[in-house]
């Protein structure tokens, strides 16, 4: 009896025992510290900084961004909800919305660079179509000049030699 | 006219049309449009989104509201940030002059992206709880902006000349710099003022 008893005992000691320790674990897993809410708003602004300078630079190849622009003005928007979380010390928010912002430009560097090639190839396509559309309007035009100037001196001289000598009364 | 003369005019003709010819080609090196002043907006509008009726005798518990905006045209997309800051009448503003931001911490932010060309407007709602007055004093213990409360505990004296005890909310710009990868104060700031007047 006393066996079972003192089984009985230390079973409930250690139910008790676990139920506590999985109750401080989950403390220690929800709740986030500030300096990892500073860390992870950091890569955020990274990450939306990174995303932006991607999209710039595609924009200044000719691209319109007009679709990225609308993706980093989410991330940014959840970006401006991580700093005031992080502000008013709700730093497990800071968090959940630093990772939402991180999500948001997932994939936006690359896709600004493909938007960026494209942009280039398409400018240099256009580049040799005026390039060669110029040069044949020069060259036509030099060879009308040319052939316009003879036309009109054969006229010319023609009309010269045509002329009769007049005599003059004095 | 003689024949010289005659030259001279084909001559010059041929030369501006050759000109005009080879312009679509001479416009993909050399950039023919001028760049023009290089700028960005920002205002505060009052709630009907007209520069009128701001909120100006406030008091506590009662939620004000007003429409913050920014314009870019800055040639190009542009990256910025809105910080809304709270202060009391003796407490320091952006120096336009040295062109530096307010030292006060800001309590909501809006950060927002902008094509060139295209302006963004949002609400700003605000309103103030825990307000005292003692004395010749008047004290703000919280402000909530957008929903969200924040500890401010700002002091404001009488003001004799205007009759009141004056706080000001007002915003700054700042712009992401992608030289040097970071926000740089944009030199832009407007506010309204707030007088506050119960509790």
């Amino acid at each position: 009896m006393s066996v079972f008893t003192s089984a009985l005992r230390t079973l409930f000691v250690s139910l008790v025992l676990f139920a506590f320790s999985s109750l401080a674990m989950t403390g220690v897993c929800a709740a986030v510290s500030e300096s990892e809410a500073e860390l992870r708003i950091g890569e955020a602004e990274k990450a939306v900084s990174s995303a932006y300078v991607a999209v710039l630079e595609a924009e200044r190849s000719g691209a319109n961004v007009s679709v990225l622009l609308i993706k980093l003005d989410s991330a940014g928007r959840f970006l401006a909800e991580a700093h005031m979380c992080y502000r008013n010390g709700d730093f497990d928010g800071a968090v959940y919305y630093a990772d939402l912002s991180v999500q948001s430009v997932g994939g936006l560097v690359e896709e600004a660079e493909q938007l960026k090639a494209l942009a280039i190839d398409e400018f240099k396509e256009r580049s040799f179509q005026t390039v060669a559309a110029s040069s044949l309007a020069v060259v036509v035009i030099v060879l009308g000049s040319v052939y316009g100037w003879w036309f009109f001196k054969r006229r010319y001289f023609e009309k010269v030699l045509k002329m009769k000598p007049e005599v003059v009364k004095r | 006219m003689n024949l010289e003369e005659y030259r001279t005019v084909f001559a010059v003709g041929s030369l501006i049309l050759i000109l005009v010819g080879s312009a679509p080609t001479l416009s993909l090196f050399v950039p023919f449009s001028g760049e023009g002043e290089r700028f960005s907006e920002l205002w505060i509008l009052g709630p009907g989104h007209m520069a009128e009726d701001y909120p100006f005798n406030v008091e506590a518990n009662e939620t004000y509201r007003v429409f913050v905006g920014v314009g870019n045209h800055m040639g190009c997309s542009a990256y910025y940030v809105v910080y809304v800051k709270f202060r009391s009448q003796s407490e320091p503003l952006p120096n336009a002059t040295a062109g530096t931001p307010s030292p006060l911490p800001p309590l909501c932010e809006y950060r927002v992206f902008l094509e060139e060309g295209e302006s963004w407007e949002a609400p700003l709602t605000f309103s103030f709880s825990g307000v005292s007055f003692f004395e010749n004093q008047s004290l703000v213990e919280s402000c909530i902006m957008n929903d969200a409360a924040f500890r401010v505990d700002k002091l404001a004296l009488w003001d004799g000349e205007n009759d009141g005890y004056y706080y000001q909310v007002f915003i700054e710009l700042w712009i992401y710099d992608a030289e040097s990868y970071a926000f740089q104060f944009h030199n832009r700031f407007v506010g309204i003022w707030l007088n506050m007047t119960g509790v």
